[in-house]
């Protein structure tokens, strides 16, 4: 039935809810928040469509009103910013020397976890939760290029910070 | 017609979507040629499906799991389900589908009543259709559509057996109710009884209910109402739902 259904995304929530609040207790009180509207206005989700994103869109809602509700901003991307910040400079070693089996669980978390919040939610959405341009827009509440465009620099982000995590590892291998 | 791709510029646009696969076979051949002149741009490619493959490997552990009390704490917060129909107070399902077989009845539902008479009204016939034993002969989704539309007036898209769903039509009757004829296509989904419903009047809201023991997804669309009826609460309710809905109208 339905609540099973919604339940079933229980880890994906939780999951990205610890990303976006950085602490447990947080991250549970926010998911709690969203079955709580979920279950209320279930009635308002049309059959057949993706569940997992709806769920989204209401728990990032729901996370955005409550920094609203703090004073702080939501999400602020100065893009130029942004940009200067990351700066994709020349690769001395190609990926598969670098990446994919050699990096370690840990080194990715810190990587993902150092990104600017823009650029790792729409990365987080896409590679993580596998959902659709289209789908996180309605999730973040912006126009599709922008997502499009922090998925790109999200993702070139995250490999220059794979990139130098490695080349320090190795760096202080060859200095022992 | 070809998508131009004159410079790195126009490239770095369509990027994302030609990592993940997303475009169409022009772009995708502009892009190509673009890539093979510009070894900047195959760079950014590169740094971008790598990053994207890492993330996947480790989608699990990235994810995490959730603690097992908060599991339960958001279960707790699901609304109760209403009370049931008066009905299966005093009659259990089974029985009652039988009672409207032997006095010949013909079960009398509509969209006025309200979406629980109305489910409950599907639910009875959906449980008293299936006990009269389906057509053994195949039945043709296109076939039936035609004939369809030629006895009632109205045309009809009957969605075909799918092996990779498991689905497979079994019966397309006309059920009665106080709208007139209502088309009743039946499947059997994973050997399951799977009943979809075909109004020719719009309903309202889009609703799932759960009905003595049955799940019932209802919507409306160009002047239809549609319902898809499943015993019990499969996991997967939803997901065959959206195939009806693409494959039923």
């Amino acid at each position: 039935m339905f609540a099973q259904a919604a339940l079933a995304h229980l880890d994906s929530l939780y999951g990205t809810a610890l990303r976006l609040t950085r602490r447990a207790q947080n991250a549970e009180d926010l998911v709690q928040d969203t079955y709580l509207k979920a279950f209320r206005s279930a009635h308002q989700f049309e059959p057949g469509t993706n569940l997992k994103a709806w769920l989204f869109t209401i728990l990032h809602n729901t996370y955005r009103n409550m920094r609203r509700h703090d004073g702080r901003n939501p999400v602020d991307v100065d893009s130029e910013a942004v940009d200067r910040a990351v700066d994709t400079g020349g690769f001395d070693q190609t990926p598969e020397q670098l990446l994919t089996r050699a990096a370690l669980d840990a080194d990715v978390q810190a990587a993902l976890d150092g990104l600017p919040e823009a650029f790792r939610q729409a990365v987080w959405l896409r590679d993580v939760e596998e959902l659709s341009y289209a789908e996180i827009a309605r999730v973040l509440d912006v126009p599709i290029g922008t997502v499009m465009s922090r998925i790109s620099r999200g993702r070139r982000a995250l490999y220059e910070a794979l990139h130098d995590r490695r080349a320090d590892a190795e760096r202080r291998v060859a200095t022992r | 017609m070809s998508d131009g791709i004159r410079s790195c510029r126009d490239f770095e646009e369509r990027l994302t979507p030609y990592v993940d696969g997303d475009i169409s076979q022009d772009t995708r051949r502009a892009a190509d040629s673009h890539l093979a002149a510009c070894p900047s741009c195959r760079d950014h490619v590169l740094a971008e499906r790598t990053a994207r493959d890492v993330l996947r490997e480790r989608r699990d552990t990235l994810r995490g799991v959730a603690p097992e009390d908060l599991r339960r704490r958001c279960a707790a917060q699901r609304t109760p389900v209403p009370p049931s129909s008066r009905l299966r107070r005093w009659l259990p399902l089974s029985l009652a589908a039988t009672l409207l077989l032997a006095v010949g009845a013909v079960f009398l539902f509509g969209l006025n009543q309200g979406v629980e008479a109305l489910t409950t009204g599907l639910t009875l016939d959906h449980v008293k259709c299936f006990k009269v034993s389906p057509r053994t002969a195949p039945v043709d989704a296109q076939e039936a559509g035609v004939s369809w539309q030629h006895s009632q007036g109205w045309p009809l898209r009957v969605a075909a057996t799918a092996p990779t769903e498991e689905l497979r039509l079994v019966d397309v009757r006309r059920c009665m109710s106080s709208e007139g004829r209502v088309a009743h296509l039946m499947y059997l989904w994973h050997g399951q009884p799977l009943s979809v419903y075909v109004l020719p009047r719009a309903f309202g809201r889009d609703r799932i209910v759960d009905s003595m023991g049955h799940e019932t997804a209802i919507w409306s669309a160009n002047g239809r109402t549609y319902a898809v009826l499943a015993t019990g609460h499969p996991d997967d309710f939803n997901h065959i739902v959206g195939y009806v809905k693409t494959h039923t109208e």
